[in-house]
């Protein structure tokens, strides 16, 4: 990618290597310039082909600049909410994070970075130090950042994707909650006070079960099942493509009934956590973002406004984390224990 | 913008941000070099440009300067010979308003008698004496004449007889005997007479103002 001297006004491109899709974003003139390449191999792990793919992808696609923040792995990220002691005290909460994390994990204590923000207090006062803990085992960083070296693609910074998806719906009404239906697994994010204080990776809601359910039942490829189910402007368009979501509108259904019951399970207890809290507004978004029905299941499902992305934007739904990571700068609030 | 939307946490691996922080402090040096040198270089190069300028002047000053001294040398040369020329002009404006001098000759014959006999007789202009002002009188502009007599007499009463003469003709602002003495060796020529001759030498001062008195008395002249 070749050098652009103006590229600093259009910032850092946000990358999402996870799943299925690789997709990236960065601001442009005329809205965030978006991109999304389909991995050759989707359960493997990412390597430099990958990379030179999306580099390649990127380059042509007028992106400008190298710079580029990266969104950790959702399966390798480790989050927790831990109790510590008060500030007060003086105790050294960044460590004893730490050390908490490692004894969850069962790993070594300066094996992964650590991130770590202060939550509000829950309903109950008990005097504790909440805190919400991100951890990515730098083995894994270490993976991904050295299959970028060559592609002329540099990666200034890892971002956490709760705290890039908050970042990429701040821009207008801020939902109560966010949930990216990605290929791995749909995380759903709760948001209290303008801190995310919640975050669950719902593996009932990865798109590959769907599509593998769809396969078992149809006889349906993944190649085929995508376009009918997740790209509704081709599927109206087509009369044989519409003739194909017929068999598919069953599992599409229960799968989305699922999902809504995963997500009503943990916003009730993140409902029990905070007295305070309460879902309104919904926001959807990732790659399943634009299946049709799901909107809808979850907003009757879960008794909220449902909406497409950041502010009802459908169009950059999928790539909603991806802006928020291309918005990556300097934290105010935010204790990282590395 | 809420707080979750400026929440940011890198977790790039450690050793990668301190390697990325080397390397964007690396790159501001070189930019910051870069641009310092760039300064300096477009400073030197003004410096440079008015240095020149500065010389060029400079220049024009030595330029002028030796211009000046030149046309000092030039005016003095000038002065010099408006000096000459003056003198000259004043010399001729003497020479043209110089008195027919045939008259004081013959007016000394007849001071003389015939027991005296002059053998020298010149008349020269008297130097002007320097009253060390400003003025444009020049040193040699004459302020009068003097007129040098020297002759033999019989004897000491003839000479004094010739210096009463002189004087009695209010011509001479004044008249004077420098010297007499005996003249080895002359004799009177004249039979019935002995003696030795003497020789003298008076000094007469011609002046304005003393023609200006032979004038007011109706001397001859």
């Amino acid at each position: 990618m070749a050098l652009n001297i103006g590229a600093r006004g259009r910032g850092n491109i946000g990358l999402d290597v996870s799943g299925r899709w690789m997709k990236a974003a960065q601001r442009g003139a005329a809205g965030p310039v978006l991109a999304r390449v389909c991995r050759k191999k989707p359960g493997a792990a990412f390597d430099k082909a990958d990379a030179t793919a999306l580099a390649g992808v990127l380059d042509r696609s007028g992106f400008q600049g190298r710079r580029a923040v990266l969104l950790a792995p959702r399966g390798a990220l480790l989050s927790a909410t831990l109790e510590l002691p008060p500030r007060s005290s003086g105790a050294p909460i960044e460590q004893l994070a730490r050390m908490e994390v490692a004894r969850t994990h069962k790993c070594e204590p300066d094996s992964f970075e650590l991130g770590l923000w202060d939550l509000p207090a829950p309903g109950r006062e008990d005097g504790q130090t909440h805190v919400f803990a991100a951890a990515l085992p730098v083995s894994q960083a270490e993976e991904i950042i050295t299959a970028f070296e060559g592609t002329g693609l540099e990666i200034i910074a890892i971002d956490i994707p709760a705290c890039a998806l908050a970042r990429g719906t701040s821009g207008g009404t801020a939902p109560d909650a966010i949930v990216d239906v990605g290929w791995d697994g749909a995380m759903l994010v709760v948001m209290h006070q303008g801190v995310v204080v919640y975050e669950r990776m719902i593996e009932e809601g990865a798109l590959s079960r769907l599509f593998e359910a769809a396969q078992t039942r149809t006889g349906m490829t993944a190649d085929v099942v995508e376009p009918v189910l997740l790209r509704p402007t081709v599927a109206e368009r087509a009369d044989v493509l519409g003739t194909l979501l017929e068999p598919l509108r069953v599992v599409a259904s229960e799968y989305q009934e699922g999902l809504a019951e995963e997500i009503g399970r943990s916003l009730a207890y993140v409902g029990h956590r905070y007295n305070a809290w309460s879902l309104r507004r919904l926001a959807v978004c990732g790659d399943g973002a634009a299946m049709q029905g799901l909107s809808e299941k979850l907003g009757t499902g879960l008794n909220a406004e449902c909406v497409a992305g950041a502010g009802g934007d459908a169009s950059s739904a999928a790539h909603l984390a991806c802006i928020g990571a291309s918005w990556f700068g300097p934290g105010k609030q935010m204790r990282s224990a590395a | 913008m809420s707080a979750a939307g400026s929440m940011s946490i890198n977790l790039l691996p450690a050793a990668r941000q301190k390697a990325s922080r080397t390397r964007a402090r690396a790159r501001a040096w070189i930019i910051g070099g870069t641009l310092y040198g760039a300064a300096l270089g477009l400073a030197s190069a003004m410096v440079a440009v008015r240095s020149s300028g500065a010389a060029e002047v400079s220049a024009k000053l030595a330029d002028s300067a030796a211009r000046g001294a030149e046309l000092d040398e030039q005016l003095k040369a000038v002065r010099g010979t408006m000096a000459t020329t003056r003198r000259e002009a004043e010399a001729v404006r003497e020479i043209q308003e110089h008195p027919d001098w045939s008259a004081l000759v013959g007016c000394l014959a007849r001071a003389a008698g015939p027991t005296l006999i002059l053998d020298h007789c010149s008349l020269r202009p008297t130097p002007a004496k320097d009253g060390g002002g400003k003025g444009e009188k020049l040193a040699n502009v004459p302020s009068g004449f003097t007129l040098s007599l020297t002759g033999l007499a019989v004897s000491n009463a003839d000479v004094a007889e010739f210096t009463e003469n002189l004087e009695r003709l209010k011509l001479f602002e004044s008249v004077s005997i420098v010297s007499i003495r005996a003249r080895e060796g002359a004799r009177v020529p004249r039979e019935g007479e002995s003696g030795t001759l003497v020789s003298f030498d008076i000094v007469c001062a011609l002046s304005d103002a003393g023609a200006a008195s032979a004038d007011a008395s109706g001397g001859e002249r």
